[in-house]
């Protein structure tokens, strides 16, 4: 009853003329974000950063949060329409939704898109707003040595996200790690790293990092890559309507896709494209019928986008209640969150209970508006990919050039940027991933923060970290991560060893 | 440029940087009283970015990779024509504001990416594109967040 009474004062607050327009913008630019090949959600965040900063608080996440379910809802379209996934999550939409156009069912396949993740989001949403606030509860009873722990946990998910490599993967960590130190030092205000700048002296702004390494930095990796060229039908609003049989068809395969995507995309460091790739897998295996699946099976549409939508609310719970970010995209949220003054975790329910709850009903608004808006756009969305990369991509350095400018009103910072895009493309084309090394950045000064305050207080004595259980725990659980992580990397290599002998 | 190559000096920057970092870290205090100073983050962070590009070297010699890509120099030349405009803008954009430079910038962008021949109607509509996000953007930054563009 709490949980409600909770809910509906944040619908309330939520239907302000503000809020809804928060909502609005950050939906529709996450739906063309969503679309754009080469541009995914993290992208779309960290471009909208600076823009949206300037905003009220609350506005400012809702819309960033608009962009970042918007873009699940977008991705779907050029993998339907074109078999060019618009992000990672719709990689398993292209191999039933694009045999669905190429058979001339592409409104269907379209309008079951936007059904799916309208039932994935909802019921991603509405699971958010039940458990959070348990997962807080709980979360409240961690202490300094707890939260250091939780952040070293955090810091391990690289050997889960950090690609096929490790070590690249804890390199791009360590140079997260010491970006984050650029500046003064927070507890006795000694500049570090600055080089002579004063510039540097209050660190290096989270989105110039951000907008260099996702946005710069991909855009850069995709300069010579060639669009297929599109050969468009037009779609009329009619044939974007989702048919009643498909969803009879797949209603179970939704209620598990959706399940399936809250489940896995709750999990830091796996992710909604892990999500939709077992919400396939399993409508597949469950179909009476899948020999269809491949050929254009609608249910192989449905499964993977309503997982799509559920795990992107999903990734938001360990987020908001724990302060770790699980995947590219919410560690670039949460540094919007630290950008407008709020600390994610236990805490933030109960200093900032109208944020929270005001933003979980934009969730709700946002979710229902993304249905009329995705069905009313989808034609000129389509279009959108027509668009030669020649005229985008000056388009969005324009906006990432303003955008950047007015964080400080600097042109350093706009130097910045292009610098970590360089990062970021020198670190795409040699597969070094680049999440651990916006974790590093992101939870780098609160781990030392963390790991400096509690040895000060116990006067340099380390046993402080395994006197409390909870953070027995948590250290327990960092090194199973660490240890099934390199004990699956020592079994797949032995593996290829042994493939290679044969 | 084949990227095993490139791979190499990337990891040697990265011995270099991480050696940077350990040296600065002990002229900012490792343990001064015996709780930790500025010193003692730097110091471990040095050390983990040192340790694991050895590891990776390592690792790479002892797979004896064969690495056949090759990024060609048709992509080098556009980054680094791209990137050399973009700072160029960053420069110009000191002593002549926002606005001016970044319209250059798009228009010399776009000029880099097209197809050739760039035909006139390309230009055409990089022109209108440049001058639409250019006024746009002015609305919306200048006007309405009061970010002193120019």
């Amino acid at each position: 009853m709490e949980t409600l009474s909770l809910l509906m004062g944040g619908l309330s607050s939520a239907l302000t003329p503000t809020m809804l327009l928060a909502v609005l913008f950050g939906t529709v630019v996450g739906l063309v974000i969503g679309v754009l090949p080469g541009l995914g959600p993290a992208a779309g965040v960290a471009i909208l950063l600076p823009v949206v900063v300037s905003f009220d608080g609350t506005a400012a996440m809702a819309a960033l949060a608009g962009v970042y379910y918007g873009a699940m809802f977008g991705g779907a379209v050029t993998s339907i329409l074109l078999g060019i996934p618009g992000d990672a999550p719709s990689v398993m939409t292209v191999i039933d939704g694009y045999p669905l156009a190429r058979k001339g069912m592409a409104g269907p396949a379209l309008g079951m898109s936007v059904f799916a993740s309208f039932v994935g989001g909802l019921l991603g949403v509405l699971l958010l707003t039940v458990l959070s606030q348990q997962v807080a509860r709980a979360a409240l009873s961690f202490g300094p040595s707890e939260m250091t722990a939780l952040m070293i946990l955090a810091l391990s998910l690289v050997t889960v996200l950090g690609g096929t490599n490790v070590w690249k993967g804890f390199i791009a960590l360590a140079l997260g790690l010491w970006i984050g130190m650029i500046g003064l030092d927070a507890m006795v205000g000694l500049p570090r790293f600055t080089f002579g700048s004063s510039h540097l002296l209050d660190g290096i702004d989270f989105s110039v990092i951000a907008v260099g390494v996702f946005g710069l930095g991909q855009m850069f990796a995709s300069l010579t890559e060639d669009g297929e060229a599109a050969t468009l039908r037009g779609y009329s609003f009619r044939s974007l309507l989702p048919r009643w049989s498909d969803i009879v068809i797949s209603k179970w395969d939704l209620l598990r896709g959706s399940i399936i995507g809250f489940v896995v995309g709750i999990l830091p460091g796996v992710g909604a494209t892990a999500a939709t790739i077992l919400a396939y897998a399993s409508a597949k295996r469950l179909s009476k019928t899948p020999e269809r699946f491949g050929h254009g099976a609608i249910e192989g549409v449905a499964a993977p986008e309503a997982a799509n939508n559920s795990a992107s609310y999903a990734a938001m719970i360990p987020l908001f209640t724990l302060g770790i970010p699980g995947s590219a995209t919410t560690a670039v949220l949460m540094g919007g969150l630290l950008m407008i003054g709020l600390q994610p975790g236990p805490l933030l329910f109960q200093q900032n209970p109208e944020f929270i709850w005001t933003l979980f009903g934009t969730f709700y608004i946002g979710n229902l508006v993304l249905v009329f808006i995705t069905i009313l756009l989808t034609p000129l969305l389509a279009a959108t990919v027509l668009i030669s990369r020649a005229l985008l991509y000056p388009i969005v350095f324009a906006i990432v050039s303003f955008a950047v400018f007015s964080l400080g009103l600097s042109v350093t910072d706009v130097a910045l940027s292009l610098l970590f895009g360089v990062l970021g493309y020198v670190m795409l084309r040699l597969d070094y991933p680049c999440v651990p090394l916006i974790l590093g950045v992101v939870l780098g000064p609160m781990l030392e923060r963390g790991v400096r305050r509690t040895l000060i207080a116990s006067q340099g004595d380390m046993s402080v970290f395994f006197e409390r259980p909870i953070t027995l725990l948590i250290l327990a659980a960092t090194v199973m991560l660490i240890g099934f992580s390199t004990l699956r990397a020592f079994r797949q290599r032995r593996e290829r060893l042994l493939k290679a002998a044969t | 440029m084949n990227v095993k190559l490139l791979d190499n000096i990337v990891s040697v920057v990265l011995l270099l940087v991480g050696g940077g970092i350990l040296l600065a870290a002990i002229g900012y205090e490792y343990m001064p009283d015996s709780v930790p100073g500025p010193g003692f983050f730097p110091f471990w962070v040095g050390l983990l970015l040192v340790g694991c590009v050895v590891c990776d070297l390592v690792g790479r010699y002892r797979r004896r990779e064969i690495v056949t890509d090759v990024i060609g120099g048709a992509e080098i030349g556009r980054v680094c024509a791209i990137v050399a405009v973009f700072a160029a803008m960053c420069l110009a954009a000191e002593y002549a504001g926002l606005v001016i430079p970044t319209a250059a910038m798009m228009v010399l962008t776009g000029l880099v990416m097209a197809e050739r021949p760039v035909t006139p109607r390309f230009i055409g509509k990089l022109l209108a594109v440049t001058a639409g996000t250019i006024a746009l953007g002015y609305y919306v930054f200048a006007h309405l967040l009061s970010v002193p563009l120019t």
